[in-house]
């Protein structure tokens, strides 16, 4: 066997990373995911004009709904109607009246079953694959109730008849694609922040440590800061035609007219607007947050997209200050005409603390394993920054140990690392006997998942 | 480069045949056909002797290129006509023999290549020790741990089912361990493991080393951990003190080493002199070197001893020659003379041990052999002054030496004017004295100088004592310096001087009874 050099063996096995806020997808082996696209899923409200025929091909449901112009090819054979669903960057975000976005996840794990089966839909169609031809590595949060587990397994043995099939934790799939099979991952991405403790391969569960501040949240406080500064953010979708404008003057643009636009769809045009301003705007300070130090850091100029244009000094490092600094978060503006006083909004524990925590957690003896492997992951943690605080704020929370901060350096393998971890390990000669095989499925049912590590 | 050497050399250009083969080493590495080079070689040679240049001038500038060179070699062109066909690679369906269903797989495969699965070989299960429901009964159920819930068999199989699945991955089992109510620690799980273990092992009949992976401590596991956590639980404050205090450590013991060593050298430097006063006075007994013999000064003592095994061996007709048929000594020598033989014939018949410390004495009391003055080893054969006799003076105090002499009014500092055995003894006595004194004062010096430092930085570090420190500080530094050594050797010397003196009249009264 010529590559048992590398402990590889391909078996042209998919790997699915669907995240809170991106679902990943592709052919284990490649270093990259083939498909990326927004864990969103467009319902339009009137389903019952924009149905589409679809041609059923057995019980798999894979290239079941590519858009239109196949069903448009294709003569309708089916008596079964589903209704209309639009996922992925070129469907989800033109705009479209009367259409419902929905992320079917709640911290990380599904909550809307429909909508994720439109995720996997769209993740066959990208791929062109039939799912029962290929063996299929799901990743999952680490924290992933048994209910959920057995009901993935359900869905991709009874619904996309999958040959086999696994899930695996994405701390460890993580932690392997930084090449550790003990570390401590760290995973910031869209609505989820958590310490995980992986050791040789497993999560240690009752040590998870986590917290429904990442991403998101950062938007979030991005967008009262600017309020508190009284910039409003007009998505692009609203925009027809804008004039430059001086910085800090008010923005001089037309405003389009857009019927019937769904909140969800406003909500998440907003939220892309923020998260490419705080992609290009914010920081994260290195050091414990000193003001007078941060004032002589550069100022960043920012554009939106309704043509306002200011610079940002101190703003770039508040924002996100809040991630280790809990009390500089800023809380929702109270409505006026509220009667009740909104109870205060929990705050987040520091990231320090709560990588600490999980440590802590765990025997003794792990702790001088764990600290020098922090593995940094998702697309949060990519704020600038941000690897050098966690590690400057461990070296003097955790004096007596060696620490050391593993983030991959490219922003790829950040942000997709969970995903590289599956194609790592689904290409692996070593692996093929974990599967889990149709026939498992058929002689224990959904209690196979006991058998999942 | 050939043609460059020729250039320098002022030589005719070689013929054309030569430099092909020679000048250029690509060429010549490249030449790998022996027949041409052969050539080349020889219409070298026929240059060689055409032109008359010497052998060595044909090596430099030219002649068979290095040896390495002409070695490597270059691959012909691989010969794609006589290529086998290419291997084919087949699309097929695999079993894993590591599975216990009939998952079939696909992947790409060499269709040579047939047989196993490649990584079936890795699947290795642990081999635990499992106990039967007969084993149990007997010996398992026996097993008594204090302080802890009881084991049940249906939770000990539990636990053994947990241990199976992950390995023996204790970290993974106990995080997984969910037994309804249970409230143990790690430590319980693995105490559990291996007191079964070793008790099957033991029932089984195993003995010594088979058991040496199943002994488990939980007291002391326990106490490591408590301990770890506790190390753990240091605020940076504590160990950068902690880390402090070491390197404060390490610089006192060094500080203390280096004091006992300054110690050490200035008793050496007291017993020297005092040595060397021995010496004088042997000096001043000694006949101006005519005797070939045994006792020149107490510096050939050792020598002597060494030299005495040797004649022990030879007989001891030369001995008693040596010691008593020495020519010519005075009344007066012959007594003072008696020292040395004396101390050597009391170390002769005692036993080995006494003589050995008595060496060992002799040794310590003579420092380095270079740092002594090399001439009384270096006495010229035959006939030389008593003078030469006087131990000169370590160079690095010529000067001053001879200063505090002529301050002393002994103008003839060089050698004595008068060279009697009275004169030389105190010309050698005073030359020794002044030595020491100056040695002494150096140091002395260097010790102040030091207190003098430790004070700026005492009154540095604690500017509101600076009046009342310096008399604590005196106190503590007067101590030093008696721990130094510099005040003690003086005391030690003047209570040394006699004892030796009265152990020698000892030993004279001991050899004159003989």
């Amino acid at each position: 066997m010529t590559t048992a050099t590398y402990g590889g063996d391909e078996v042209s096995a998919l790997v699915f990373d669907i995240g809170s806020s991106t679902s990943k997808v592709g052919y284990a082996g490649e270093d990259t995911p083939k498909a990326v696209y927004p864990s969103w899923v467009g319902m339009p409200d009137d389903s019952g004009m924009e149905v589409m025929d679809v041609d059923e091909q057995g019980p798999s449901g894979g290239l079941v709904r590519r858009a239109d112009e196949e069903s448009d090819l294709k003569p309708v054979k089916s008596e079964r109607r589903k209704p209309r669903r639009y996922v992925g960057e070129t469907e989800l975000y033109p705009w479209k009246p009367n259409v419902e976005l929905r992320n079917p996840m709640k911290e990380s794990v599904v909550e809307d079953w429909e909508g994720y089966e439109a995720l996997w839909d769209h993740a066959f169609s990208r791929l062109r694959v039939e799912s029962s031809e290929h063996p299929l590595l799901l990743s999952e949060p680490s924290w992933n109730p048994r209910e959920s587990r057995e009901k993935l397994i359900e869905l991709a043995f009874e619904k996309y008849d999958v040959p086999c099939f696994y899930l695996a934790r994405s701390a460890v799939l993580a932690a392997f694609a930084a090449g550790r099979s003990t570390a401590l991952v760290l995973d910031s991405g869209g609505s989820m922040t958590s310490a995980v403790p992986v050791v040789d391969g497993y999560v240690l569960k009752k040590a998870i440590q986590k917290q429904p501040f990442a991403g998101r949240y950062v938007s979030n406080q991005a967008l009262l800061h600017l309020k508190a500064r009284g910039i409003s953010v007009t998505p692009q979708y609203l925009v027809s035609n804008k004039a430059a404008v001086d910085a800090g003057q008010p923005a001089k643009f037309d405003l389009r007219e857009r019927p019937n636009t769904s909140p969800s769809y406003h909500n998440l045009a907003v939220e892309r607007a923020i998260d490419e301003f705080k992609e290009t705007v914010c920081h994260v300070s290195e050091f414990a947050f000193d003001e007078n130090a941060l004032q002589q850091r550069p100022i960043k100029n920012y554009e939106f997209p309704d043509g306002y244009n200011n610079a940002f000094a101190i703003e770039r490092f508040k924002i996100t200050e809040s991630l280790f600094t809990p009390r500089y978060m800023l809380q929702e503006q109270q409505q006026p005409n509220d009667m009740v006083a909104p109870a205060p909004q929990p705050q987040p524990m520091s990231i320090t603390q709560l990588i600490q925590n999980s440590v802590n957690m765990c025997d003794p003896d792990l702790r001088t394993q764990l600290y020098p492997n922090v593995v940094l992951t998702g697309a949060n943690t990519l704020l600038p920054g941000f690897a050098d605080r966690v590690h400057s704020e461990l070296l003097s929370a955790a004096p007596g140990f060696k620490t050391k901060i593993q983030a991959a350096g490219q922003t790829t393998e950040r942000r997709f690392s969970p995903w590289i971890g599956g194609s790592i390990l689904a290409s692996l000669g070593t692996f093929h006997q974990l599967w889990i095989s149709k026939e498992e499925y058929a002689e224990l049912g959904v209690n196979v998942e006991k058998r999942l590590h | 480069m050939a043609s460059d050497i020729r250039d320098i050399m002022q030589l005719a250009a070689a013929d054309p045949a030569a430099p092909a083969a020679t000048s250029s080493i690509r060429k010549a590495a490249k030449a790998d056909r022996p027949k041409e080079k052969k050539g080349a070689f020889g219409s070298d040679a026929g240059a060689t002797m055409k032109n008359g240049l010497a052998r060595e001038l044909f090596m430099l500038t030219g002649g068979a290129p290095p040896m390495v060179l002409v070695k490597r070699k270059y691959k012909a062109r691989p010969n794609f006509s006589k290529q086998t066909k290419v291997a084919p690679w087949v699309w097929r369906a695999f079993e894993n023999p590591a599975r216990s269903d009939h998952l079939q797989l696909h992947h790409w495969i060499k269709a040579s290549d047939d047989g196993d699965y490649y990584f079936a070989k890795f699947n290795n299960p642990l081999q635990m020790v499992q106990y039967t429901d007969v084993e149990y009964e007997t010996t398992v159920k026996n097993l008594k741990y204090p302080n802890i819930p009881s084991w049940t068999r249906a939770e000990t199989d539990y636990l053994y089912s947990l241990l199976k699945q992950y390995d023996l991955r204790w970290f993974v089992v106990f995080d997984r361990y969910e037994w309804a109510g249970h409230s143990r620690k790690l430590d319980d799980l693995k105490e559990r493991y291996y007191t079964i273990s070793h008790a099957l092992l033991t029932a089984r009949g195993s003995t010594g080393t088979e058991l040496t992976g199943y002994t488990f401590n939980k007291a002391h596991e326990l106490e490591r951990k408590k301990n770890l956590e506790t190390l753990y639980a240091r605020t940076l404050e504590q160990i950068r003190e902690e880390e402090h205090l070491y390197h404060e450590l390490r610089r006192r013991e060094q500080k203390e080493e280096r004091m006992a060593k300054e110690r050490e050298a200035v008793w050496h430097l007291l017993r020297e002199n005092e040595h060397k006063g021995s010496i004088a006075r042997e000096l001043a007994g000694l006949p101006s070197g005519l005797s070939s013999g045994s006792a020149h000064g107490s510096h050939a003592v050792d020598r002597n001893l060494e030299k005495l095994k040797k004649r022990k061996s030879m007989g001891t007709g030369r001995r008693s020659l040596s010691e008593d048929g020495t020519p010519g000594p005075s009344a007066a020598t012959s007594g003072a003379n008696a020292e040395t033989p004396g101390a050597i014939s009391a170390g002769l018949p005692t036993t080995a041990r006494k003589k050995s410390r008595v060496k060992e004495d002799l040794v310590r009391a003579t420092p380095d052999p270079d740092e002594m003055s090399p001439v009384p080893r270096k006495y010229p054969v035959g006939v030389f002054a008593r003078s030469q006799k006087i131990p000169p003076v370590k160079p690095a105090y010529i000067a001053r030496v001879h200063e505090m002499m002529h301050e002393l009014g002994v103008h003839y500092t060089a050698k004595p004017n008068m060279p009697t055995a009275a004169v030389c003894e105190k010309f050698a006595e005073l030359q020794a004295n002044c030595q020491t004194l100056l040695e002494i004062k150096k140091q002395s010096d260097r010790l102040e100088f030091e207190l003098d430092k430790l004070r700026v930085r005492a009154r540095s570090v604690d500017p509101d004592d600076a009046s009342a420190p310096p008399s604590g500080l005196k106190r503590d530094t007067s101590d030093l310096a008696a721990a130094d050594g510099t005040p003690a050797p003086t005391r030690k010397r003047a209570s040394a001087t006699p004892a030796s003196a009265t152990q020698k009249e000892a030993k004279r009264q001991r050899s004159a009874a003989s």
